[in-house]
C-alpha cells in the first residue's frame, strides 16, 4: 500500500474556536463586501457626475455652431451683436430649467438640479457633482501656454465664440478630468 | 586512516533531469515525459505551470473584455488571444486523449479513452474549449459565451486537486488551526498547496500594485474607476483575510504559542504590521472620510508592495547589515550633519549679503550645503562672492568622500554578511553530512538556502566539496598518537577496522605462497599468528593453528 492509496487518519473536527474564527473571517468579507459596495455607490455617483459633464460639453459643441444663427433657443444662449446683452447667468439656468436642453441633469449626489461652481474646493463635500466652467483666454503669441484659464463669472458676456474647458468636482471637491470645448 | 564514507551526491540547482528510457513507445514516452506525476524532473510540472498561467491570462482577459475603453480599440488582439489561447486547450485536450491508455487511471479498464471523455478533469477540459467552437456553428450570446469561458478556471482544479490531496495527506490527524497554519505558513505540512497559497498572495500584491500605480494616471482612471474599486475591494477581502488567518494560526508558530500574548507579539513583528499597513487605508478612508480627507492615505496602499518582502531574504539581510553596521553608520551620519551645518552657517554667513533672497536664513542654506554636499547640484541656489565660491568647492570636494562613507560601509557589510551567511551554510552543511550523504530533506533546505544567499551550482558544489573534506579531515584520526585514538571507543574501532583492512589488502599485493612458506620456514610468525593472517584473508580451510 503506498502513502497515495493508505486511508487517511480522521481529523479532529473544528473547535468552538475554530468556528469562532471561521464566523469571524465571514464577518470580515461581509465588512469589506458592505464597504466596497458603498465605495462603488460613491463612484456611481462619480460617474453620473462625469455623465453629466460629457452631456453639458456635447450640448455646448452642438449649440457652438448653431447659436450664431437667428432663432437659436434657448434665446438666453444664443451668439452674436444681436444678442450682445446676453450672459452666462442667464444661459445656464435656462440649460437646466424645465423645458431646457439639458433639464434632465440631475447632481447625483443630491438628486437636484446640478450647479456651477467657479473651482472645485478638495475635502469640501459640499460641492460634490458641481459643475464647473472655465473660459480659456489665448496667450500671448510665443507664451508657454496657449490657453489661459480662469473662473467663468455670471456676467460674463456668450455673444462671441469662446474656449471652454469643464470639468466635475466628485464626491470629496476634486476637480474630475476636464473636456475642453469650443461655444 | 580513511574511514569508508559515501561521496556525497551533488545538490542540482536546477530541476533533476528525468531518466526516461527513449526505446520506449512512441505512446507511453510521451505520457512519461509529458503527463506522469510520479516521474520526477519530467515536464508535468510544467506544463501544468502553463496551462495555469494561461488560465489566469484568460481570465483577466475576460475582465478586460468588460470594460469597452479597453476592449474597443483591441478587439482584435483580444479574439487573436482567445483563438491562441483555445489552440494551446485544444492541443492540449488532444494529448490527453491519445495519452489516456497509459494513464493508470484508464488504462486497466476498457475503453480508456471514452473514460478520460467522461471523467470530471475529461468534461472540464472539453468545456473549456467547446464555447468556442460551438459559436462557429450555432450564434451564441456573447455574454452567455463570455459566461462559458470562465469555465475555463475550472482548468485550474487539474493543479489544485493534486496539491489539495496531498495536503490532506501531509496532515491527516492534525487540528484544523493546524492545517490553517501549513497552509499559511512554510512548514513540512504545507506541501504544494502552501507554495501556490504563496504564488497566489504574490500574484494578488502585484496586481493590486500594478492597479495603484495605473489608478493614478487620471485619464486611465476616468474610464476605469468602478473597475479599479472592485479590483481594490476584491484585494482588501483577500488581504484582510490573509491577515485575520495569519494572526488566528500564529500560536502554531515557536515562540508564539500563547493565545494573546503570543498573537499580540507576532501581530507587532514587521511582517504583521506590513499585512496591516496593507489594508488599514481601505477601512480608515471608508469609516473617517466624514471627518477628515484622507484621500492621501491611498498612496500607502503601495505598501502592500512590501508584503513581498516574506517571500525573500533581502530585507532580512539589510536589517542584520543596518543593525550590526549602526555604531558606524551613526558616527558617519554625525559627520555628516556637522559638516551639514557648518557649512550651511557659513554659506549663509558669506553669501547671505549678495544674494538675501536666495541665502535668505540658515535652513535655506542647509538645503544648498546638502544638495552640494551629495553632488546632485540642482544649480537653484548658488554662490557668486568669491569666499562662497571657495567654500562650495572645498564642500564639493568633501562631499564625496563623507557622502561615500556611508555607501561604502553598506556595500562592504552586505559583502560581509553574505560571507557569514555561506559560511553558515557550510556549516549545515558539515552537519548534514555526518551520515555520509544528504537526504532528500535536506537537499531541499540546501537548494531553497542557495536560491536564498543566489549562489550558483558552483559556488553550491564548492560549498559541498569543502564541508565533505572538513569531516573527512575531522574523522581522520590516522595522525594521532596511539593512546589518543585509544581513548574513544569509536576511534579506537574505526582505527582497528582500518587494521584490518590494511592486513587484507596486504594479503591481495603480496604473494601468498612465498609469504606462507617464509612464515613457516624461519618460524617468523607463531601459529596462532599465522592462523590469524588466514582468518584475516579468508582462508577457511587454513585458519586452524597447525602443530
Amino acid at each position: 500500500m503506498t502513502a497515495d492509496t493508505m486511508p487517511l487518519l480522521p481529523s479532529p473536527g473544528p473547535t468552538r474556536a475554530d468556528k469562532l474564527f471561521m464566523l469571524f473571517l465571514v464577518l470580515v468579507l461581509l465588512a469589506v463586501v458592505a464597504i466596497g459596495r458603498m465605495m462603488y455607490n460613491v463612484g456611481l455617483k462619480n460617474e453620473i457626475s462625469k455623465q453629466n459633464t460629457a452631456d453639458l460639453v456635447q450640448w455646448l459643441a452642438q449649440a457652438g455652431s448653431q447659436r450664431f444663427d437667428s432663432g437659436f433657443e434657448p434665446a438666453q444662449c444664443a451668439g452674436g451683436d444681436a444678442n450682445a446683452s446676453n450672459t452666462w447667468a442667464a444661459c445656464l439656468p435656462r440649460l437646466l430649467a424645465d423645458g431646457g436642453p439639458l433639464a434632465g441633469l440631475r447632481n447625483p449626489f443630491t438628486q437636484k438640479t446640478p450647479f456651477f461652481v467657479a473651482r472645485c474646493e478638495p475635502g469640501s463635500a459640499a460641492l460634490a457633482g458641481a459643475l464647473v466652467i472655465e473660459k480659456l483666454t489665448p496667450g500671448q503669441p510665443g507664451a508657454a501656454q496657449a490657453f489661459y484659464p480662469s473662473p467663468l463669472g455670471g456676467d460674463d458676456p456668450i455673444n462671441k465664440k469662446m474656449q471652454l474647458r469643464l470639468s466635475a468636482c466628485d464626491h470629496g471637491g476634486y476637480a474630475g478630468i476636464s473636456t475642453e470645448v469650443t461655444f | 586512516m580513511k574511514p569508508h564514507q559515501p561521496k556525497p551526491q551533488l545538490v542540482s540547482l536546477e530541476a533533476p533531469s528525468a531518466s526516461i528510457p527513449s526505446d520506449l513507445p512512441m505512446r507511453q514516452w510521451l505520457y512519461a515525459w509529458l503527463l506522469d506525476t510520479k516521474i520526477a524532473g519530467n515536464y508535468q510540472q510544467s506544463l501544468d505551470r502553463w496551462i495555469a498561467l494561461l488560465i489566469v491570462a484568460n481570465l483577466l482577459a475576460l475582465l478586460f473584455e468588460h470594460i469597452p475603453a479597453v476592449y474597443l480599440p483591441y478587439q482584435s488582439w483580444f479574439h487573436l488571444f482567445d483563438v491562441a489561447s483555445v489552440a494551446v486547450f485544444s492541443a492540449e485536450y488532444l494529448l490527453r486523449l491519445y495519452l489516456a491508455p497509459e494513464d493508470p487511471d484508464f488504462k486497466n479498464r476498457g475503453s480508456p479513452r471514452l473514460r478520460f471523455m467522461r471523467s470530471p478533469f475529461g468534461l472540464i477540459d472539453l468545456l473549456a474549449i467547446a464555447p468556442f467552437y460551438l459559436q462557429a456553428f450555432v450564434p451564441v450570446d456573447l455574454r452567455a459565451l463570455r459566461f462559458l469561458r470562465l469555465l475555463r478556471i475550472l482548468k485550474l482544479f487539474r493543479v489544485l486537486i493534486p496539491a489539495w490531496q496531498e495536503f490532506k495527506r501531509l496532515n491527516q490527524g492534525r487540528s484544523f488551526r493546524q492545517k490553517i497554519h501549513a497552509l499559511v505558513y512554510p512548514s513540512e505540512f504545507g506541501g504544494n498547496l502552501h507554495h501556490i497559497f504563496d504564488t497566489f498572495i504574490m500574484v494578488c500584491v502585484l496586481i493590486s500594485v500594478i492597479g495603484i500605480v495605473i489608478e493614478s494616471v487620471q485619464s486611465i482612471d476616468h474610464v476605469m474607476h468602478l473597475e479599479f474599486i472592485v479590483l481594490d475591494t476584491v484585494m482588501v477581502a483577500i488581504f484582510s483575510l490573509e491577515y485575520c488567518t495569519r494572526l488566528y494560526c500564529c500560536v502554531e508558530q515557536p515562540g508564539f504559542q500563547k493565545a494573546f500574548s503570543g498573537r499580540w507579539r507576532h501581530a507587532k513583528s514587521p511582517s504583521l504590521l506590513v499585512d496591516l499597513l496593507a489594508i488599514l487605508p481601505f477601512f480608515l478612508e471608508a469609516f473617517l472620510h466624514h471627518l477628515f480627507d484622507l484621500r492621501f492615505l491611498r498612496v500607502f496602499r503601495l505598501i502592500r508592495l512590501l508584503k513581498l518582502t516574506r517571500y525573500t531574504g533581502a530585507t532580512a539581510t539589510l536589517t542584520k547589515v543596518l543593525a550590526r553596521e549602526w555604531p558606524v553608520m551613526s558616527a558617519s551620519i554625525f559627520i555628516m550633519l556637522l559638516m551639514v551645518v557648518l557649512t550651511a552657517t557659513l554659506g549663509y554667513l558669506f553669501e547671505h549679503q549678495a544674494q538675501p533672497e536666495k541665502f535668505e536664513n540658515i535652513p535655506q542654506s542647509i538645503y544648498w550645503a546638502v544638495i552640494t554636499l551629495a553632488s546632485v547640484g540642482y544649480g537653484d541656489i548658488s554662490p557668486v562672492t568669491p569666499m562662497g565660491r571657495m567654500m562650495t568647492i572645498i564642500l564639493a570636494l568633501m562631499g564625496i568622500g563623507i557622502f561615500a562613507i556611508p555607501a561604502a560601509l553598506l556595500s562592504s557589510a552586505f559583502t560581509d554578511q553574505l560571507r557569514i551567511e555561506r559560511e553558515n551554510l557550510r556549516n549545515e552543511l558539515y552537519e548534514m553530512l555526518e551520515d555520509g550523504r544528504l537526504s532528500a530533506q535536506e537537499i531541499e533546505q540546501v537548494q531553497a538556502e542557495a536560491k536564498r544567499l543566489h549562489l550558483s551550482q558552483q559556488d553550491v558544489d564548492q560549498l559541498i566539496e569543502k564541508a565533505r573534506r572538513e569531516r573527512e579531515l575531522m574523522e581522520d584520526v590516522s595522525g594521532l598518537p596511539l593512546h589518543k585514538i585509544a581513548g574513544k571507543s569509536e576511534h579506537a574501532l574505526e582505527h582497528y577496522k582500518s587494521l584490518l583492512s590494511q592486513i587484507r589488502q596486504l594479503g591481495i599485493l603480496t604473494d601468498a605462497q612465498k609469504f606462507e612458506e617464509l612464515a613457516r620456514s624461519s618460524d617468523r610468525l607463531t601459529d596462532t599468528e599465522l592462523a590469524l593472517w588466514h582468518k584475516i584473508q579468508g582462508n577457511k580451510d587454513k585458519e586452524q593453528p597447525q602443530g
